[in-house]
């Protein structure tokens, strides 16, 4: 009988982008400053350990800031952020994130090793490493 | 040499060893500290692997062998001097000293053959035949009128044995230490600098570096 056997993909096999993130104490003009260097949509949240708490889009600034005519000097990262957020382990199986990521309609996920964020996995390279195992 | 005093010892040296330098030069503090913490670790792993037993297991054979090399010493230099003046009285002392030092360096040898330990057997065998070639030629030598031999023995001694033992030690310390980083480079995954994504309307204003908190890791370019 053959035996079938699978490789399971994990995280660190995977490419991830440099950390793109914020503190939670950054007003909302910081992080729109950092938004407009960077082509991507989301930044992510970190507490003072490196450890991501939340997710900004930079749709929640136009609905959250800007359709609510709040100051976005005086309104920090921490009060229009969204939580929580799943996180991934650089250890855990590709398989696992992809159906979080795909159950949530999430396109991104931060990556963290020993409680500290080293990067971000995006749902492209979810799917493209599922389709190696 | 005991752990502390090896650790200390041979730290810095790794710590200016053009290969970890590469590894350490970091712009991020936390990083070279924790790389730092784990090349100690590489030290003290080495000395219990390859040094401890050598020098742990030092009984009453290196105060016998640290007396006959100290007292033929001395009797091979004041028997130099007896021969350049008196002739074959000093020769007969001198020759005594040899024979001391011949002993302490048999029993040193044997200490170091029991209980050294290096990467393979070939190694050893390497070691102990150049040992043994270091000390005839310092034996031979030690009959030129200028006394050559009876330095070299002085300035050396047992340090040989020792040496050698020390020299395994931190040589694995370096490649234990460079095989943890290399795995972790080659084996962790490919990060895509922010750089990459970056907006060009923006693209005459520098990108701040601390954009994020991230590590330096090998990049795909």
């Amino acid at each position: 009988m053959e035996v079938m056997t699978t490789i399971k993909m994990k995280i660190k096999d995977c490419i991830l982008i440099e950390p793109f993130t914020c503190k939670e104490d950054d007003n909302i003009v910081d992080v729109a400053k950092k938004l407009r260097e960077i082509t991507l949509r989301h930044i992510f949240v970190v507490d003072e350990n490196e450890f991501p708490k939340g997710i900004i889009s930079i749709i929640d600034i136009n609905n959250r800031i800007v359709a609510e005519s709040k100051d976005p000097s005086k309104t920090l990262a921490k009060d229009i952020m969204s939580t929580p957020i799943d996180v991934a382990n650089i250890e855990d199986d590709v398989e696992e994130l992809s159906k979080k990521l795909i159950e949530k309609n999430h396109v991104l996920a931060p990556v963290v090793e020993n409680e500290k964020i080293i990067g971000i996995i995006t749902i492209h390279q979810v799917l493209k490493n599922l389709n190696k195992e | 040499m005991d752990l502390e005093k090896f650790v200390d010892n041979y730290f810095e040296e790794l710590v200016s060893d053009d290969e970890i330098k590469g590894y350490l030069d970091s712009n991020d503090p936390e990083k070279t500290e924790l790389l730092k913490d784990r090349l100690r670790g590489s030290l003290k792993k080495s000395y219990a692997n390859y040094a401890n037993d050598y020098f742990d297991s030092k009984g009453i054979g290196s105060y016998l062998s640290t007396f006959l090399r100290k007292s033929g010493s001395v009797a091979d230099v004041v028997g130099t001097y007896m021969f350049w003046a008196m002739g074959g009285a000093g020769f007969g002392l001198k020759g005594a000293g040899l024979v001391g030092k011949s002993v302490a360096d048999a029993i040193d040898n044997y200490h170091y053959l029991g209980h050294a330990k290096a990467e393979t057997l070939s190694d050893k065998a390497m070691d102990e035949a150049k040992i043994v070639g270091e000390g005839l030629a310092e034996r031979a030598a030690a009959y030129l009128p200028l006394g050559v031999g009876e330095v070299a023995d002085f300035l050396r001694g047992r340090s040989k044995f020792d040496d050698k033992v020390i020299n395994y030690a931190v040589k694995y310390a370096k490649n234990e230490f460079l095989d943890y980083v290399r795995d972790k480079i080659e084996k962790g995954p490919k990060i895509v600098p922010l750089g990459k994504f970056r907006n060009p309307e923006y693209a005459d204003k520098p990108l701040e570096r601390k954009l994020s908190g991230a590590p330096d890791k090998t990049l795909v370019s």
